[in-house]
């Protein structure tokens, strides 16, 4: 999928994204951290890119606040993509129904809770170049 | 290896050849000047000096400058061909005489005989991954260095030469291919404007040198890169880490599929920095390395792609980095995952069965055969091969007479790349928190249980 919109515009939204996933676990410590870009690599024409941002929510119960995310984004509407809540791996993948970002709550070895945000597919210049 | 006459070759292949022999003319005319400065500076008194000197003078050197004169030779030949080819009016007169190429042969094994006993002997030496992390070892930091300067080409493409050395010696052929690059983009205009080549082979190229900008680039901005190979010749060739594998709990080397060129590379390093985000996410107290290896001559097309040559050809290449990654690394063994995508896991299967890689597990992507049956003919065992295809992949279209290893006959630990089809869904498998990317850094951080 590939979509019109600015590089700036989509970071800006992917954490916006995640900020409003972890304010719903509010009172939380809330760390922001810089997540690469991944390419969409074999997209013609070539360059088109997925931004992402991610949150990490300390000094929450991982368990009650993956429950809390999940009622709270399947109220709003979210694509259910994946939940293993209840398995080994304790993630949960979203999708925005408005403008297709994922997102995905999970815990990590350290019994962690991070959300990522990603983007849909998109060129750095904004709107879909021309395949000429 | 070109076998004999080429009636029906594809002109641009041709081409290609053509373009890799004069590298290697290039690259085998460096050595020769690099040997002869360095034996006028090395103070070497007595007999035996005397002796290499004589030897270097009326032999050694003489065998390079026939191989690189035939080297050259045959290129012409093959532009020639390429040429007639693409004028449709081949009739037999420009076929290159198999002569020329046993010359060609005969050329090269006297230099590589004096590669392997000549160099040793003024103290290089080409041995097994282990033997030239231990020759290198020895070595002080200031003749690292010198050799570094003096033979990037050799040191960047030695397996087990440590990392940041690679790294250190590629990066000045990267350096030297960007200052070519004016020279490179004005040839192209100019066989551009003769004719000589269409404007698709023209866009093609340019964004290949436009890569090699890129990377440059990039590598300058100071990313945790190491530059493990490059070769610009042709459709060009790179091995490029994201974090220090000698240093890295868990390695991760990543063989991509057909139609990969230079123009590719940037995309896939980009993929690996997410990858070896999502795994350093997951296990914060480890760290990871993730490869792209990009270090063969990837096949153009499904008529190719249907063929295991590539892959064969790769096998030796593989095996010695993977090798190499063992020797150079610090303290502890690393955990080591071999990822194959598309055609890349026809490459590693055959270059397991061929040379048993050094990895302790093998993850398979969008795959058609791999060149075996099922996952217990692998030699990390069926309990550490991992492997999945994406809803909507086409390459479950493709009409495969063996067992694909995301197959429930195949025997391998089967993971979700996607819930549902996604657009692109050949080239998904490194989108950003997809579950086919949680997935495979769940496994190259050893956390099989995280995997679903």
């Amino acid at each position: 999928m590939t979509t019109p919109m600015t590089v700036d515009e989509a970071r800006r939204r992917a954490a916006a994204h995640a900020e409003a996933a972890a304010a719903l676990l509010a009172p939380a410590v809330v760390e922001s951290q810089e997540v690469p870009d991944s390419a969409c690599v074999d997209v013609v024409p070539p360059g088109a890119i997925s931004v992402a941002a991610r949150v990490w929510v300390r000094g929450v119960d991982v368990g009650a606040a993956l429950t809390r995310l999940y009622e709270q984004w399947t109220g709003d509407g979210y694509e259910i993509l994946d939940d293993r809540r209840a398995g080994p791996a304790r993630t949960l993948l979203v999708g925005h129904p408005g403008d297709g970002f994922w997102l995905r709550a999970s815990v990590n070895v350290r019994d962690e809770l991070m959300i990522t945000v990603s983007s849909p597919c998109l060129w750095p210049g904004g709107s879909t170049p021309s395949a000429d | 290896m070109v076998t004999g006459g080429l009636v029906g070759a594809n002109p641009d292949q041709l081409d290609e050849l053509a373009a890799r022999m004069n590298s290697g003319a290039d690259t085998l005319e460096a050595v020769r000047q690099a040997i002869f400065l360095s034996l006028r500076r090395t103070e070497w008194p007595g007999p035996d000096g005397d002796q290499f000197r004589h030897d270097w003078d009326h032999r050694h050197a003489r065998v390079i400058a026939t191989a690189v004169t035939a080297l050259r030779e045959a290129a012409r030949v093959l532009r020639v061909n390429a040429a007639e080819q693409r004028g449709a009016s081949l009739d037999g007169s420009g076929l290159v005489p198999p002569a020329l190429f046993g010359m060609v042969r005969s050329a090269l094994d006297q230099v590589r005989g004096f590669l392997g006993a000549g160099l040793a002997s003024i103290g290089y030496s080409r041995g097994t991954p282990s033997e030239n992390f231990a020759w290198w070892s020895g070595l002080t930091p200031e003749r690292r260095a010198e050799l570094i300067h003096e033979y990037p080409g050799l040191v960047g493409s030695m397996d087990g030469i440590p990392a940041a050395d690679r790294d250190a010696a590629n990066r000045i052929r990267l350096e030297r291919a960007v200052a070519d690059l004016p020279a490179q983009v004005a040839q192209l205009r100019e066989q551009l404007a003769n004719g000589q080549i269409t404007q698709e082979q023209f866009n093609q190229r340019a964004l290949q040198l436009a890569a090699i900008r890129h990377l440059h680039d990039r590598l300058a901005r100071g990313e945790d890169l190491y530059l493990l190979g490059f070769d610009p010749s042709g459709e060009g060739r790179a091995i490029v880490a994201v974090g220090n594998p000698d240093t890295a709990d868990h390695v991760a080397t990543f063989v991509p599929g057909m139609d990969t060129t230079l123009a590719s590379v940037n995309g896939h390093v980009s993929n690996m920095a997410a990858l070896r985000d999502m795994a350093q996410s997951l296990a914060p107290n480890e760290s990871t390395s993730a490869i792209l290896w990009f270090d063969y001559d990837a096949p153009n097309g499904l008529m190719e792609a249907a063929r295991a040559t590539h892959a064969e050809a790769a096998s030796e290449n593989l095996d010695g980095f993977l090798d190499g990654l063992r020797a150079s690394h610090v303290g502890e063994p690393s955990h080591n995952t071999i990822i194959g995508h598309s055609y890349g896991g026809k490459v590693v299967g055959i270059a397991d069965r061929e040379e048993t890689l050094a990895v302790d597990d093998m993850i398979f992507i969008g795959n058609p055969d791999i060149g075996v049956n099922h996952a217990s003919e692998l030699s990390v065992g069926a309990g550490h091969v991992y492997a999945s295809v994406a809803p909507g992949d086409p390459i479950e279209l493709v009409n495969i007479p063996l067992v694909t290893p995301a197959e429930e006959g195949f025997g391998s630990q089967q993971f979700t790349s996607h819930r549902t089809e996604v657009p692109d869904a050949h080239s998904s498998y490194f989108r950003q928190n997809s579950p086919a990317m949680f997935n495979q850094a769940a496994i190259i951080t050893g956390h099989g249980e995280f995997v679903y």
